[in-house]
């Protein structure tokens, strides 16, 4: 399958994603990213190893030790990538179709969604075939749209046509053997029927103090004059994303070239990441990050009080 | 270390704002252990609370201790982030940018 080459935006210059067609009929496209264009805590990205490795072992699992008879339904390798927004989900998923030298088919709700009762899952049974017939990734994105739980007193026919939908989802994600990944900020509404077909399940938290750091690195251009201490911001401001120090790094950028100024110093990221966690702190109240730590910390921890 | 049935049953006495700022987090800890459920599937064990002190920021920070089936250790933390106007003086001025254990402090105002 011939890679779909992406054309320049007019205005921006940059690439951009060509468009989808409502039909449901999505064209793959290159992976944007890799895994080497991510930042992530390394417990995500041993996760997501042990998952990419499924495909590896597949062979040796299913023909030669004979799975393929008893777990019939579950040659897929579906993923799904959870937490808040801009920890790298998206470009995870890129990463996952870079890592198997695959395209990516990106599909939103709104994609396939039709007013039409009967045609949402003729869109989800196109996309399907089109994922297999080009052996391209299917990344489902704010998945929760699609995964939520099922209606269960069903008053009219938009509740019957959404459960037709999931229950045609499930039935294709039973006869998918590709690779499927899904990306969501919210887990707790999924279906307990499609969270038995996924494979594994990988929360991104937002960055730690180290992560941010290496974040701030990566993000800030060899080119970009400028007089951040990236120690100080990276340990000052937490519950940060890497999308918002993205952010915070063009604004600083775009605010000293306003200024025709020729560095861009220090207080311009202070001030730019700031004003994203203000605005971070009215629209998230909470926040919430897990990890692995020692049976002898937690001891510590109960001998305190 | 808290167990997080002593915060569900316990009450905080008194309209004063040190008093209603205690009763905030109490009930924010709740919160905090329901959002947790989302994330942990073993037994929590206990809870730790943290104050920390950035900017015009006040965070409160949860950190819930528990096992998993795999009998691995996990922390999950809730951070909560509130404008340093919502703290009494008296907090805000113990409040600095290290984070503060302040679960003994909770623990006193437990009845």
């Amino acid at each position: 399958m011939p890679i779909v080459k992406e054309k320049p935006n007019k205005v921006t210059g940059f690439p951009q994603a060509k468009p989808t067609e409502r039909a449901g009929i999505i064209t793959p496209v290159q992976a944007k990213f890799t895994f080497d264009d991510l930042i992530l805590d390394q417990t995500v990205k041993s996760e997501i190893d042990d998952l990419l490795s499924f495909r590896k072992l597949q062979y040796q699992v299913f023909e030669q030790w004979g799975l393929s008879k008893t777990h019939k339904e579950q040659k897929k390798v579906a993923i799904n990538f959870y937490g808040p927004s801009g920890t790298g989900k998206t470009m995870a998923a890129h990463g996952v179709a870079s890592h198997f030298s695959k395209n990516i088919m990106q599909v939103n709700y709104a994609d396939i969604e039709s007013k039409y009762v009967g045609d949402t899952p003729k869109n989800l049974v196109k996309i399907f075939e089109q994922a297999k017939a080009t052996d391209s990734v299917l990344f489902f994105d704010e998945a929760d749209a699609m995964l939520s739980k099922r209606v269960t007193d069903m008053t009219s026919a938009t509740d019957t046509s959404v459960n037709q939908s999931r229950s045609v989802l499930l039935m294709l994600l039973n006869d998918f053997e590709g690779i499927i990944v899904f990306a969501t900020n919210f887990i707790s509404n999924f279906d307990s029927a499609f969270m038995r077909r996924i494979l594994g399940h990988v929360h991104f938290p937002l960055p730690e103090y180290e992560a941010r750091k290496k974040i701030w690195q990566h993000l800030l251009p060899k080119k970009l004059p400028n007089s951040l201490n990236i120690d100080r911001i990276a340990k000052e401001y937490d519950g940060v994303s890497g999308s918002d120090i993205s952010n915070a790094i063009l604004k600083s950028a775009m605010r000293a070239a306003r200024k025709n100024m020729a560095c861009v110093p220090d207080e311009f990221f202070t001030h730019a990441i700031e004003q994203i966690t203000k605005s971070n702190r009215k629209n998230h109240q909470i926040t919430v990050t897990k990890k692995s730590v020692s049976e002898s910390f937690v001891q510590q921890q109960l001998e305190k009080g | 270390m808290l167990p997080l049935l002593a915060i569900a049953a316990s009450v905080i006495i008194g309209s004063t704002l040190i008093a209603r700022y205690w009763n905030s987090i109490k009930d924010w800890i709740i919160r905090a252990a329901e959002k947790v459920k989302e994330f942990v599937k073993g037994i929590v064990f206990g809870v730790r609370v943290f104050a920390k002190k950035l900017g015009e920021a006040y965070k409160e920070i949860s950190r819930h201790y528990s096992k998993n089936k795999q009998g691995s250790w996990e922390e999950t933390t809730v951070t909560r982030k509130i404008d340093s106007s919502d703290v009494p003086s008296d907090i805000l001025k113990m409040a600095s940018s290290e984070e503060r254990d302040i679960t003994d402090k909770l623990e006193l105002q437990l009845q």
